[in-house]
């Protein structure tokens, strides 16, 4: 592996520490699922969904980050690193944060210097952003409605809820670690893959799935458990229709090729669930969030990254 | 997997109802001719309540144990925890009134003795309904049926609080000193307490059924 990649896998680590809480944080608080079985679970799948779909994210953002003028190995380096302090220190300052939109707004960024930023071409992902949190809440909207007419009546066997908590709760993870390694992954490594050829798009997979595993395995503790009790489901089945609603949300932009936020998508989810069943969960505090994750980060990332511009290159 | 740490803790459960159940057939028999039991068989009855207790606890001990090692959901642990506690109490009130009734040698006048094998009948019957309904949440349930069972158990208690405040009136319109009065009205109370505790038990079934949705 190239030093050049060392920015990109301390941003896979720090993604893999923060972002496997979205999928089994609530599974490890409620019990349904021991600690150690979801790291190793989120770990395994994560590496899978980066191997085996990550590839179409990795293709379209390096496309776009060697068109935006992140065309050598140091601004690629530098890319990836404004990404990951910003991420970093968002996370420490307890400010809502997006990898994905850090990557995007450290891209722009470095491109500004060169005139190559393309705001243009960054609409297909900017519009992605707002799209995640909706789609999330329409699909957890419809699921919710449908589980409910299904097992509402088998609620009552008592081996049937703890079996039915407990399987889908692991599913749900599953499928989440997955959706996570084949959307993200391309946050870790697509800007020194496609043109750049720093490494090529499979070896970006693995090494993109890997990074972000051994944060997954190493560091997830504290934030699966803050964030597993927070997100505090509207009861255990809208828990794991929370996670299935992410996954299939970050999935279907993993197939399309946009990394976004799982965080993001988590929010809308619950906000789904909260209009099927009428309970109030949407607040002022956790939009004003969303929109502060949607300009804030970009913006800081791109800031930090035209300032390495300017200082470096 | 997932079957077996659920079905260990609901038989558990069934054990301890068990246990509690012979506890309380032994307390009524003991209460049945406690006017007349010598202060040498109250001490045998005080020792064989406290081994019937000892006995329930070491259950709920064995049910605690499970639950803590993770082996149902987080929400049934909480509810049941807590109601495996309100399960041990109904115990613990019979071994307490016993204990009461060695250590100040009561003499309980036949008004009295009466009154309190009348509670304890009634006390009996709530007892059955409650058994029947944890029974159900720990296997499978109709909501129907629940909360009929539910509200027979809440009148069996408003039931038992008319016999308690009548057998205390009556009391105190006695001829017995007033020291007595005070030790038996306190008995009379206890007696009454267990269906209490029995009522609230049924509020946590409840909740139980409460959580227990989509």
């Amino acid at each position: 592996m190239s030093p050049w990649l060392l920015s990109g896998a301390f941003l896979g680590w720090g993604l893999g520490a923060n972002d496997s809480a979205n999928i089994f944080g609530t599974a490890v608080y409620t019990k349904a699922v021991k600690y150690s079985t979801a790291v190793i679970l989120t770990a395994i799948f994560v590496i899978l969904g980066a191997t085996l779909d990550g590839h179409r994210g990795i293709e379209k953002l390096s496309e776009f980050a060697f068109a935006g003028g992140i065309n050598s190995n140091i601004a690629a380096f530098l890319v990836m690193l404004s990404a990951a302090l910003t991420v970093a220190v968002m996370t420490v300052l307890k400010l809502p944060v997006s990898t994905s939109q850090a990557v995007i707004g450290a891209i722009l960024g470095g491109g500004i210097l060169k005139g190559t930023a393309n705001l243009q071409a960054s609409v297909q992902f900017l519009s992605a952003w707002v799209v995640t949190p909706i789609g999330a809440m329409v699909i957890s909207f419809i699921i919710y409605g449908v589980v409910s007419k299904v097992v509402s009546e088998k609620m009552t066997h008592f081996r049937f809820y703890e079996i039915f908590i407990r399987t889908g709760y692991i599913f749900a993870g599953i499928f989440g670690a997955y959706s996570l390694g084949a959307n993200n992954v391309a946050n870790v490594t697509a800007v020194f893959a496609g043109n750049l050829h720093l490494v090529d798009t499979r070896w970006a997979t693995i090494i993109g799935g890997v990074t972000i595993a051994i944060g997954v395995l190493t560091y997830s503790k504290a934030v699966m458990s803050t964030v597993g009790e927070s997100i505090v489901p509207l009861s255990p089945i809208a828990g794991f229709i929370v996670v299935i609603a992410t996954a299939l949300t970050v999935y279907v932009y993993a197939r399309i090729g946009i990394p976004v936020s799982t965080s993001q998508a988590v929010v809308g989810a619950i906000i789904g669930i909260g209009l099927k069943t009428g309970a109030k969960s949407i607040h002022f505090k956790v939009v004003r969030n969303i929109v502060f994750a949607w300009l804030g980060t970009p913006t800081i990332a791109g800031l930090v990254s035209l300032l390495f511009s300017l200082i470096i290159l | 997997m997932f079957i077996k740490k659920a079905d260990s803790i609901a038989s558990l459960i069934e054990l301890q109802l068990q246990k509690v159940n012979e506890a309380f057939a032994y307390y009524i028999g003991v209460m049945e001719g406690i006017e007349n039991s010598s202060k040498e068989q109250k001490a045998e009855y005080m020792k064989e309540i406290d081994l019937l207790e000892d006995y329930a606890d070491d259950v709920r001990h064995q049910i605690i144990k499970q639950l803590l090692e993770g082996r149902m959901l987080l929400e049934s642990s909480k509810s049941f925890a807590s109601m495996i506690e309100h399960i041990d109490d109904v115990v613990n009130q019979c071994e307490d009134i016993v204990e009461e009734i060695y250590l100040q040698d009561m003499k309980i006048s036949p008004k009295v003795a009466s009154a309190l094998c009348s509670i304890n009948s009634i006390t009996e019957k709530q007892l059955g309904l409650l058994e029947k309904i944890v029974l159900a949440v720990c296997s499978k349930y109709s909501i129907v049926e629940m909360q009929q069972d539910i509200k027979k158990i809440e009148e069996i208690e408003t039931d038992v609080d008319g016999v308690e405040h009548q057998a205390i009136k009556e009391l105190f319109a006695s001829e017995v000193s007033l020291a007595e009065k005070l030790q038996q009205k306190e008995i009379i109370r206890k007696v009454g307490h267990i269906a209490d505790i029995i009522e609230d038990l049924s509020d946590e079934v409840e909740i139980i059924m409460m959580t227990r949705r989509v």
